[in-house]
């Protein structure tokens, strides 16, 4: 529950597309919370829902899209409720988000600085020779080796490594105290992602900025992350310490997850498969949504939707295996 | 601690590859180079090159899967391209069954392309929208007239069998499917003229996990039972580990380690390897703090039009030295199963290279 660590209280949000075939419930009773500087992730296979939970807490989802269920406290206020100049305002001081791929998420006929310049100017309030300044000192924290050259290049001169080290530069320079990551290194090779990691480690660390981490990847889960969530059909099915989610997975899922994942520390046998294929958001089935891939799965499975179940280690999954 | 006993140093190092001569290569790649003009202006004056493939020479031998990794840039796909028939290369041979495909007219290259296919990276844009499922893996068949009628109604559902589809897809469109369900589309047309070789091209990639462990799990069951070869060309290095036997490691359009799986997994020779191996993320929390070397390789890829001088790795290189800017390395064998170009190959132990990183700083 809430306490004067919490920094960001998301409960019992329910976000649905109301498309012309019908309503999609995209994310179902989602509710989590994120600490002060705590990095979190949220992992989750392609429609799980962990992107639309990313934009819903950034007030971003447009029609047919509605939140129709829940509340986001960050800082003791409630966004749902918020109007959009205020939210405007959240997101320029203390909310910032970083996309997949940087080339989309940055303006091609504008100069890196130009548009650097832009977003400080408006998050601080500044006029254009501090912000210059601020920028500068921005693109050597993020270890862009040569500033002067990437300040006057353009977003396609730069390589993707540098185009998320700009990115990371805008979305932090407003000192905000979230920064949602959607994936943002999955467009990225395996040497520069590890560059790319560890700066934004280090940088959140040095700002206290938590991070809501969302990945695919267990890998950079287990370099990262503090606390996992791992989402499914919409829904949070395991919730649980990184160190634990690794040892002793819960959820039949996130146990598939794991095993599937091939691994180059381990001398490997047949890969383990989960069987099947992901669930769409407007095809989920009843019950538990992953009964039908559940190796485990029993009659009850079929139609009772199982609740978030507490485990005496403190991580709780939403599995009827648990009841007691 | 004397530096020599750490870096293993030969002149008269075996050049070639050593595998080849004992069991039977079904695909020879020898001496490819692929430059492509990128000079500018109207006039041309300076003839500028990107070199995407540079002087690689590799063997598949019957039945084995060699993965091919690197990052983005390197010239994986050129190489599979060019293994393909579809993209001539500068100079060298693709010899495959014992003939140049190069050296084949274009009648005769398409009777040859029975024997490799190739599987692409993403699977909606690999399928025709407009054909159904049926006619997608019927299409090869038909081409060859290899079967008519029933037959061919029979073969085609032998198919969908075979990678894991129900018969009665058969009439549905590639939009009905999920992206595993469509790789599999893509696998049974590549088995439909029962292929020698075939070449992937990250097929997983654009996969969910869950679903990655099922394709990968297929091809080798199809593997081991239609006794295939595969050139599996992936950045993912856990999948490329799962499913090869040896490994290339590519660097700037060159192959920069080459070897049996465990060896440069386990031993890694080239520094480029070893930050590549070191960079991936590990999905075990324990695994971090305790056994990892920690080398994080510095800057970005060079610009691949301007490669640097001597060993193209050298700008960034833990290890480099002057000879590094000057000569370039040639591939050669440091032990059994395993080839690096590289001057200063680390031979030994971790706890030895840093040492020895130790004494050269």
């Amino acid at each position: 529950m809430a306490n004067d660590q919490t920094l960001l209280e998301v409960e019992h949000l329910k976000t649905h597309f109301f498309t012309e075939k019908g309503v999609i419930p995209s994310i179902n009773d989602v509710s989590f919370s994120i600490n002060k500087g705590e990095i979190v992730a949220l992992v989750g296979e392609s429609g799980s829902g962990k992107s639309v939970t990313s934009m819903s807490i950034m007030g971003l989802i447009e029609s047919p899209g509605k939140i129709v269920n829940g509340s986001i406290i960050f800082d003791n206020q409630d966004l749902t409720s918020l109007t959009h100049k205020k939210y405007q305002k959240i997101r320029r001081n203390d909310m910032s988000m970083v996309f997949q791929e940087p080339l989309t998420a940055l303006n091609p006929v504008f100069s890196i600085g130009f548009q650097l310049i832009e977003t400080i100017k408006v998050q601080q309030k500044t006029n254009k020779k501090k912000a210059k300044e601020i920028a500068f000192e921005w693109l050597e924290k993020v270890r862009i080796p040569n500033p002067d050259k990437v300040f006057a290049s353009y977003p396609h001169e730069l390589s993707g490594g540098m185009r998320q080290r700009v990115m990371i530069a805008m979305a932090l320079s407003s000192r905000p105290r979230l920064l949602i990551a959607d994936e943002p290194t999955t467009a990225l090779d395996v040497t520069i992602q590890k560059q790319i990691l560890r700066l934004m480690k280090d940088l959140t660390k040095e700002l206290d900025t938590a991070i809501l981490f969302i990945t695919h990847d267990l890998g950079i889960v287990a370099e990262m992350v503090d606390r996992v969530m791992v989402m499914y059909g919409g829904e949070i099915v395991e919730k649980s310490e990184v160190k634990q989610l690794f040892h002793a997975p819960k959820h039949p899922y996130t146990e598939g997850l794991l095993k599937s994942t091939p691994k180059i520390n381990q001398w490997g046998e047949k890969l383990h498969a989960i069987s099947g294929t992901v669930p769409t958001p407007s095809n989920l089935p009843k019950g538990c949504k992953f009964h039908p891939r559940c190796p485990k799965a029993f009659d009850r499975c079929e139609s009772e939707h199982p609740p978030l179940i507490g485990h005496k280690d403190g991580s709780q999954v939403r599995c009827l295996l648990y009841e007691r | 601690m004397e530096a020599k006993s750490v870096v293993y140093y030969m002149k008269d190092r075996k050049v070639g590859d050593p595998m080849a001569a004992e069991h039977s290569p079904l695909l020879e790649i020898s001496g490819i180079k692929k430059y492509f003009d990128v000079s500018k202006g109207i006039f041309k004056k300076k003839k500028q090159y990107l070199k995407a493939v540079d002087r690689v020479n590799l063997t598949l031998n019957k039945g084995e899967t060699v993965g091919i990794v690197g990052e983005s840039g390197c010239g994986k796909s050129t190489l599979a391209n060019i293994v393909m028939g579809a993209l001539p290369p500068d100079e060298g041979n693709i010899i495959f069954d014992n003939t140049d495909i190069y050296s084949l007219s274009k009648k005769e290259l398409k009777e040859k392309r029975r024997g490799f296919q190739m599987v692409f990276q993403d699977p909606s844009s690999s399928l025709n929208p407009r054909m159904t499922v049926f006619d997608i893996i019927a299409e090869p068949l038909k081409s060859f007239n290899i079967v008519k009628g029933k037959q061919l109604i029979e073969e085609v559902e032998k198919l969908l069998s075979i990678v894991g589809l129900d018969i009665s897809y058969k009439k549905r469109y590639p939009h009905e499917f999920s992206g595993g369900q469509r790789q599999r589309i893509v696998i049974a047309r590549a088995l439909a003229l029962k292929p020698k070789l075939i070449v992937c091209d990250e097929p997983v990639s654009a996969l969910d996990v869950s679903i990655q462990a099922q394709i990968l799990n297929l091809l080798r069951e199809l593997q081991d039972k239609y006794h295939l070869t595969y050139l599996f060309i992936g950045h993912g290095l856990p999948s490329v580990h799962y499913i090869s036997d040896r490994i290339a490691v590519m660097y700037l359009g060159e192959i920069v380690e080459t070897g049996k799986k465990d060896i440069i997994f386990q031993k890694p020779a080239h520094p480029y390897t070893r930050a590549l191996l070191s960079s991936v993320p590990v999905p075990d929390p324990d695994y971090q703090t305790e056994k990892r070397e920690n080398t994080e390789i510095l800057g970005d890829l060079p610009n691949p039009i301007d490669p640097p001088s001597g060993c193209k790795f050298h700008t960034r290189c833990p290890i480099a030295q002057d000879i590094c800017k000057q000569k370039p390395p040639v591939l050669s064998s440091i032990r059994d199963n395993q080839q690096t170009a590289c001057h200063f190959p680390i031979t030994e132990s971790l706890e030895e290279a840093k040492e020895y990183k130790a004494f050269i700083n």
